[in-house]
């Protein structure tokens, strides 16, 4: 009895100790770059800054406050989360639900599925990307963002999987007293899959939030880029071979590491925030206790 | 009467025609191509000007690569500003930014235009994209439109380097694209020495390559900073291994190996300089340096940012890197007042001297799209931008103006098609910037008006003046040996600077070889012998094939 339990809390302490090394790797980078926002810039590059901010100042923040750029790509790309996450479950919604049908109900299901499995599979590659979008008249605009990821195979079949798995009596409940396939979708499966739809939503969130090369791609204008395209356009690697006189002002931008990190620390923030409110949907019970006897 | 002029223009040009040919054994090339196209110019249109206005504004599409972080004056932008305007308004021309990006990501944008057929009128490529582009007949032959409408100050400029940049810019004989020309010797590596540790340690200048390593070794042992731990080192590399700072050009060229880039060879032909026996001895000094520890061990992963922090935290006082290193020590200086840098020439490791190793010319072209109606609007906006950034109308005020708290902002950076001074001025304008300097007259300069200003106040005591000092002063600085390795040709440089069929598929391959086994001797984790070794693959991969076809290419812009 006595080695077992003493097996058990070493287990557990081992557990702490790898849970709490796991994630304060994960922190430190952050906090890294939160110190070097607050510290002066010669204390940046004499290397000084590990964990807490040297020479304190919030420059960097009121620089990036002053700066018109970071705010306008904040906008956009606030406007294409927002844009593009309802657009991106809507469509993983009314994708999912006729494909998880049985093949009884849903002639065609299979060939269906399929198809869309297939886009999973193979794509035409960059370059007939970039000429649908500009073909379509995209290019340059908000919807070049938020229209050609919106159907997204992947997330549809999370939630068809999840429909799956509900219980087929609520759903022939809900006929029996005279819902139509639309209520039945927005009145019954939808409300009972809401741990599948966040999932869902914070995977779009991120996405959406995270993808700067479309923006780089697509946007003609770098006033149209969206935060993430905005911030890797300028922590930029400065390659210092064939350095010419005529590019002496990028030297100029290697010092500017403080405003940098509190544009990066900026940019994480928000789905920092988002990310514990989603999460609790995670772990939440299904749909215990819906069909009772 | 008109006639009559036009028969004796076209026989004048004949005549020039001829005598070039006659002089056909000398390398009289540009003249012989001036007479020839000039001739077929005169025909079609007797008078063309260079900075004519159309009468009805052409609107021209445009892509070229810009950084976010510009700053421009209150109002203005990278795609209304100074030179836009200049161009609408003087010569009739309204340039539209189909897109732009910066320029890490711009090329890559640009292959994607490319291989989707969606080309703006006017665009800056690569060597590569040149290449790529003139192949399938998708560029605008320029050849003519250069002849005719190019203003003489823009030759002057673009030939400067002895019709280098306009060679790499034809295709087939013809000119299909305007060469982004600059000064290469800007280049050119240097020695910097940390002259506070010099003081303390009784050292001297070095006079030979001995000297050289002399000084890295008491840097190394003989606690320069005097903090009591033996936390410097002697030689900084990055991981890169070459570049403008902390690079191994300078080194190399002390030993007379003239690493990544083409050389003639003792018969004349282009070579490799990075396969060549003198860079073998180049890396045995170095791997015997690492084994005295004069080598931060940890440099093959240390980028010129990472090296640029060791230089601010005094790890190194010796360095070979290019003139404008003293802007990376700015924060040095704030943080330890006390210290200071020179620049001295690289030294020799024999009785020859050593020659500092320059690039080519021209490595990014302007370039039109065929089929579009208007091609010498392009050679105009190259007359407007070096009349007016260079020439005799030049304006700073407006084409380089300062924003309202008094720092330059990147107007200067933002004009469409660009090409900069070649060597022969850019040195006539450093030693009018060190004569003004030493004389305190602004009348005398000729350019670098921002560096001139931030001298003068460090004359004064005030310190932010002190990295344009050690760059552009009158002595000890990296303008003097500038201009002393151009007056004297103490340079060598790279023959060739295009792209052939074989370098786009292999050269990304051969480059890593190159500085992964070059690393690898250094650190010791290979033997000298390595080296041959890497010579025998560099050619069996390609390298061999690259060689001639480079030395195919050379030859066929001699004829």
């Amino acid at each position: 009895m006595q080695s077992s339990s003493w097996g058990r809390s070493a287990f557990q302490l081992f557990n702490y100790v790898f849970l709490i090394a796991m994630s304060i790797l994960c922190i430190l980078p952050l906090v890294h770059i939160l110190a070097i926002s607050f510290s002066s810039s010669a204390a940046v590059s004499a290397g000084d800054v590990t964990f807490w901010p040297v020479d304190f100042t919030f420059k960097s923040y009121s620089f990036i406050l002053d700066n018109p750029k970071f705010l306008t790509s904040v906008g956009i790309t606030l406007e294409r989360v927002v844009i593009g996450t309802i657009i991106n479950l809507f469509l993983a919604v009314l994708t999912a639900y006729p494909l998880s049908k049985e093949v009884s109900a849903f002639r065609h299901r299979t060939w269906f599925a399929w198809l869309f499995v297939f886009t999973i599979l193979f794509n035409g590659g960059l370059i007939p990307w970039y000429m649908t979008i500009k073909m379509t008249g995209l290019i340059d605009t908000i919807w070049a963002l938020v229209l050609p990821g919106a159907v997204a195979v992947f997330h549809i079949i999370l939630l068809l999987n999840f429909f799956r798995a509900l219980p087929k009596e609520l759903e022939e409940a809900a006929f029996v007293d005279g819902a139509g396939h639309w209520t039945t979708l927005w009145r019954i499966m939808v409300p009972l899959s809401m741990p599948a739809i966040a999932t869902i939503l914070l995977f779009t969130l991120v996405q959406h939030w995270n993808s700067w090369f479309d923006g780089m791609i697509l946007m003609n204008k770098p006033a149209h880029y969206p935060l993430a395209t905005y911030l890797q356009s300028i922590i930029i690697k400065l390659d210092f071979e064939n350095l010419r006189q005529e590019d002496i002002y990028l030297l100029g931008l290697i010092s500017d590491r403080t405003s940098k990190a509190a544009q990066i620390f900026l940019g994480t923030l928000p789905i920092l925030l988002a990310y514990p409110f989603l999460q609790k949907h995670f772990m939440k019970g299904i749909v215990l206790g819906s069909v009772k006897g | 009467m008109k006639t009559g002029k036009l028969t004796l223009a076209i026989v004048i040009m004949l005549s020039m025609v001829l005598t070039a040919c006659g002089n056909n054994d000398k390398p009289q090339e540009p003249s012989k191509e001036s007479g020839g196209n000039a001739g077929s110019a005169a025909v079609s249109d007797p008078n063309p000007e260079p900075f004519g206005k159309y009468e009805k504004t052409v609107e021209v599409h445009a892509a070229v690569a810009s950084e976010p972080n510009w700053k421009f004056p209150e109002g203005d932008s990278f795609e209304n500003n100074a030179w836009t305007r200049g161009y609408e308004q003087e010569l009739g021309i309204k340039v539209v930014y189909d897109w732009t990006t910066n320029e890490g990501s711009y090329f890559n944008k640009m292959n994607v235009a490319i291989t989707s057929g969606d080309l703006p009128d006017v665009f800056v490529v690569n060597g590569a994209q040149l290449r790529l582009l003139a192949e399938a007949d998708q560029l605008a032959d320029l050849t003519e439109v250069y002849e005719k409408y190019a203003a003489p100050f823009t030759k002057e400029l673009i030939e400067g380097d002895g019709g280098l940049g306009l060679k790499a810019a034809s295709h087939g004989g013809k000119l299909v694209g305007l060469p982004k020309s600059g000064s290469t010797i800007y280049e050119l590596p240097m020695v910097w020495l940390r002259t506070d540790w010099m003081k303390k340690l009784n050292l001297q200048e070095p006079k030979t390559m001995q000297d050289v390593l002399a000084i890295a070794e008491a840097f190394k042992n003989g606690d320069p900073d005097g903090n009591g731990k033996p936390d410097t080192f002697g030689l900084p590399i990055t991981k890169d291994l070459y570049g403008g700072m902390a690079s191994l050009t300078g080194f190399a060229n002390s030993y007379h190996a003239y690493p990544q880039m083409w050389v003639k060879d003792k018969d004349g032909k282009a070579v490799y300089g990075s396969t060549q026996p003198e860079m073998k001895a180049t890396l045995q000094q170095l791997a015997d340096m690492y084994k005295k520890g004069l080598i931060d061990p940890e440099f093959g992963v240390k980028d010129a940012e990472k090296v640029t922090d060791d230089f601010v935290n005094s790890k190194f006082g010796l360095t070979f890197g290019a003139n404008w290193n003293p802007l990376n020590f700015i924060d040095l200086k704030t943080k330890n007042p006390d210290s200071d840098w020179k620049a001295v020439p690289i030294v020799s490791s024999d009785d020859q001297t050593a020659l500092g190793s320059i690039g080519f010319p021209a490595t990014q072209f302007t370039v039109v799209r065929k089929g579009f109606e208007h091609p010498e609007a392009v050679v105009k906006m190259l007359n407007f931008y070096q009349e007016k950034r260079y020439g005799k109308t030049k304006d700073e005020s407006v084409y380089n103006p300062n924003d309202a708290k008094g720092n330059q902002t990147h107007v200067y950076t933002s004009a469409l098609v660009k090409s900069d001074k070649a060597n022969e001025m850019t040195i006539s304008d450093l030693k009018n910037l060190a004569e003004a300097v030493t004389k305190q007259d602004k009348s005398i300069l000729t350019d670098y008006i921002p560096e001139y200003e931030k001298m003068i106040k460090f004359k004064d005591g005030d310190l932010s003046g002190w990295a344009s000092t050690r760059q552009g002063g009158p002595e000890d600085s990296g303008f003097s040996i500038l201009i002393k390795a151009y007056d004297s040709s103490s340079y060598v440089a790279n023959l060739f600077g295009g792209q052939t069929e074989t370098m786009s598929a292999k050269w990304s391959t051969l480059d890593k070889l190159e500085k992964e086994t070059f690393t690898k001797i250094i650190l010791g984790y290979s033997d000298i012998s390595a080296f041959d070794e890497f010579v025998e693959k560099w050619n069996a991969l390609g390298g061999k094939k690259i060689t001639e076809e480079v030395n195919r290419d050379l030859s066929a812009q001699q004829e």
